[in-house]
């Protein structure tokens, strides 16, 4: 173990000496990143947390924090279960520089730790950015004490790691199963895997917004005002028992507190002892997966040539345009990412959905039109992730086959303007269903054509601008899209989306708040303007560019 | 049918090639020698219009490569030393791509598409993933490619890397028949016993120059020794 920890501790040193300046930068913009969408969270949960402590009733302020802390630790252990499906699934078994690892190592099976501790690290973001600031934000509402901060932020960390390791176990487990079936197929693995995720996000739905806020707040008439509905809703899902940790330091009951506290770190020690047992097959695992039948690199067969009858392409164009259609729904990885995000989307709209909902049942009054502006600044904030994953890097991707689309009589700015109306015909439906799925029930059918609006211009504004930085930013020398979205010109792209995206929330909170349309004007001609410009640029670039 | 006249392409202040002059006539199979990064494949990106010379003009058939590239560029094919394609395709998806680039009718793609895949026995293949090719049918499916569009130049660089032994052979046969239906060969190689075998003339670079050209008899009669191989041949002017 200490000559992995050795090899990472050098691997990161190593990453520093060569371009230094620049490196440092790009960790820097990164946490500078991070920083950013800690405090939003942190001052978002703060005042959510401080509108549940106005008024006389004494019910409210235990039950709606403790429905906040329910939902948002909800959603933080279902970000974090995604998070490690996709890296076990992709990275644990990754022949990439593993090879010599297994061959040189006498106890491979260390190897399998390494793995489980970096999925464990790699999937831990949603603990960064939304978990350690809500606890931040109960530790300044209630003025809890250092120490009790250091016990819930134990515990929150104990249940990221719980649904982390039960990721890797779960997968792990069906491999195991499929072993003994002899199914060596990646598309069972992956369809199973995919159901368990789907049951287990049913199960939180039941529990979340398939269910009645007013039962579980105990408003019918009549009712006694216990939090015994909610603990009992909640009771079947792990998040239960941090949320409740959280809720008995909030309210001073500090020996009831380290009950649920406990029981996550019994949960935890619970996975990776059933860890330990399971990684016993990991060699085995590892060897199929190499043998090209069961992992991402499944050998397949197209059995019926998707060129064939009318579809066959005719202008480069068509040719262009088929390619990137086919290179994005056969690559098992993409599917994943695009899926994960936007589900994500979809998740984070809904829990703002949950949380207004908790608005109108608390008192204040329900304030649509400033949720419907967070509800479009959140789902442009996430188109720009997926441009950042898929659209950004797709020009230094070509970089490989770049003899191929270079030396073939084909115009590069043909293969640009084919990938802008590519990718544009993938984001555009996605963000009118989100905004249509949530923010327009919000803001009542008269504004839903203005934000369906803002959603389309944005994501047509936003593709522009990924792509062109794509283009002028190219870097042949990786195709790995983490490595070129991390880099100084993807963390750019992501400041610049979301200003953007905050500005574009303010403009329609102002048009639908003041009635005023004269922002729209503002918002069009802003990104009209980084349309032209980021366009122009790009294709300039284009006109320079070389396949060195 | 491929000139270049003064071709000069710099990388910084690294000068990879210079002063670059040599026509190849329609039909000849024409070989270019010299050692790692003597700067053969940065001519060949640069006929291709890969790179962008800071001087000089390349003409294919009488198009220029700089000022009209599309044109230029549908007159040739490229066999690339590094054989990587999207990994998502399938071998049998390459060569309709290609074609349809090319501008090739569907029909006409169909009906070559067996006959190339039996050169090199690749039927039973060809709807793979190219993910799943070993490297020396990647490079197969590449020189099929290249054959596809009947290009009138091709080029070719390093070709019979990573080939076994017969399919080395008939790769050369396919790219020799190619020369002699009336096509041009224009090859950057190391391995000077298939320049010797197959070129009409070849072209020696040492440091980015040109140091001679000519065919191999030529350059015999300038080295003087008539039954000196390709080897010495290098070796003397280089």
């Amino acid at each position: 173990m200490d000559n992995f920890i050795d090899y990472y501790i050098k691997k990161t040193k190593r990453y520093f000496k060569k371009n230094s300046k620049a490196r440092i930068i790009v960790a820097l913009l990164m946490i500078a990143a991070i920083a950013l969408l800690s405090v939003s969270i942190f001052l978002l949960t703060r005042s959510g947390l401080e509108s549940t402590q106005i008024g006389d009733d004494p019910f409210m302020p235990q039950a709606a924090p403790l429905y906040i802390y329910q939902i948002f630790l909800l959603i933080v252990g279902l970000l974090i279960f995604a998070s490690t499906v996709i890296f076990t699934l992709f990275s644990f078994f990754n022949r990439d520089n593993l090879d010599h690892w297994i061959m040189a190592t006498p106890r491979y099976d260390t190897l399998s730790w390494v793995k489980f501790f970096r999925a464990l690290i790699d999937s831990s973001w949603p603990l960064i950015i939304l978990a350690i600031p809500l606890l931040l934000a109960v530790k300044s509402v209630f003025e809890i004490s250092f120490g009790l901060f250091l016990f819930t932020l134990l515990v929150v960390v104990a249940f990221s790691l719980f649904c982390s390791a039960s990721a890797v176990v779960l997968i792990f487990l069906i491999s195991s199963v499929m072993r003994k079936m002899k199914i060596k197929s990646f598309s069972i693995l992956a369809f199973t895997i995919v159901a368990v995720t789907a049951l287990l996000g049913a199960v939180a739905w039941s529990r979340t917004v398939a269910m009645d806020i007013n039962q579980i707040f105990q408003i019918a008439e009549g009712d006694a005002a216990t939090l015994d509905a909610m603990k009992s809703n909640f009771a079947v899902l792990p998040s239960h028992f941090p949320a409740m940790t959280l809720h008995y330091v909030q309210t001073e009951k500090i020996g009831a507190a380290l009950m649920p506290g406990g029981l996550t770190f019994a949960l935890f020690l619970a996975v990776v002892f059933l860890f330990s047992i399971i990684k016993k097959k990991f060699l085995y695992f590892w060897q199929v997966f190499q043998e090209g039948s069961f992992e991402a690199k499944a050998e397949r067969e197209v059995k019926k040539s998707p060129l064939s009858g009318k579809k066959f392409p005719r202008t480069p164009e068509q040719v262009i345009f088929k390619k990137e259609r086919l290179n994005s729904i056969r690559s098992p990885k993409n599917i994943f990412w695009f899926s994960f995000l936007f589900i994500l989307m979809l998740v984070q709209v809904g829990v703002i959905n949950l949380l207004e909902r908790y608005v109108g049942i608390a008192g204040p009054e329900a304030v649509s039109g400033l949720t419907s502006a967070i509800q479009l600044g959140v789902i442009i904030f996430f188109t720009a992730a997926l441009i950042l994953r898929f659209i950004f890097p797709s020009f230094s991707q070509e970089g490989n086959t770049s003899w191929l689309i270079g030396s073939t009589p084909i115009d590069l700015k043909t293969i640009f303007n084919t990938k802008y109306l590519f990718y544009c015909l993938v984001l555009v439906p996605a963000s009118i269903l989100a905004v249509i799925l949530y923010a327009v029930p919000l803001a009542g059918g008269s504004e839903a054509l203005l934000l369906i609006l803002f959603a389309v211009v944005g994501v047509l504004t936003l593709t522009m601008l990924g792509l062109s930085m794509g283009v002028v930013f190219v870097n042949f020398e990786t195709d790995d899209p983490q490595k070129l979205s991390t880099s100084a010109p993807g963390i750019g792209f992501t400041l610049i989306s979301l200003i953007y995206g905050g500005a574009t929330a303010v403009i329609i909170d102002r048009i639908l708040t003041l009635q005023n349309p004269l922002p729209i004007f503002f918002f069009l001609l802003l990104s009209f303007l980084i349309y032209k410009i980021s366009k122009s640029k790009a294709l300039r670039s284009l006109d320079d560019m070389e396949f060195v | 049918m491929l000139k270049i006249t003064n071709l000069q392409k710099k990388f910084g202040d690294f000068e990879a090639v210079s002063d670059i002059n040599l026509e190849v006539e329609k039909g000849n199979f024409f070989s270019i020698i010299g050692p790692n990064g003597s700067g053969k494949t940065t001519i060949i990106k640069s006929i291709l219009g890969l790179l962008t010379p800071e001087e000089g003009e390349i003409t294919i058939n009488g198009e220029s490569i700089v000022d009209n590239p599309i044109k230029a560029k549908s007159k040739m094919g490229y066999i690339p030393d590094e054989p990587k394609i999207w990994n998502h395709i399938t071998g049998e998806e390459f060569l309709y791509f290609i074609g349809a680039l090319y501008g090739m009718k569907k029909e006409e793609v169909e009906s070559k598409i067996p006959k190339l895949l039996d050169h090199f026995n690749l039927s039973g293949i060809e709807k793979k993933y190219f993910e799943n090719y070993s490297r020396g049918n990647k490079q197969k499916f590449t020189i099929l490619g290249a054959l596809l569009h009947t290009p009138k130049l091709i080029l070719v660089d390093e070709p019979i890397v990573g080939l076994d032994p017969d399919s080395a052979e008939k790769a050369m046969h396919l790219l020799s028949e190619f020369t002699k239906e009336g096509g041009t060969v224009f090859m950057a190689t190391h391995t000077l016993q298939v320049a010797e075998e197959f070129s009409d003339k070849v072209g020696i670079l040492h440091d980015g120059r040109l140091t001679e050209t000519g065919s191999i008899d030529e350059l015999r009669k300038k080295m003087g020794k008539e039954d000196a191989s390709l080897i010495e041949i290098y070796h003397n002017f280089n």
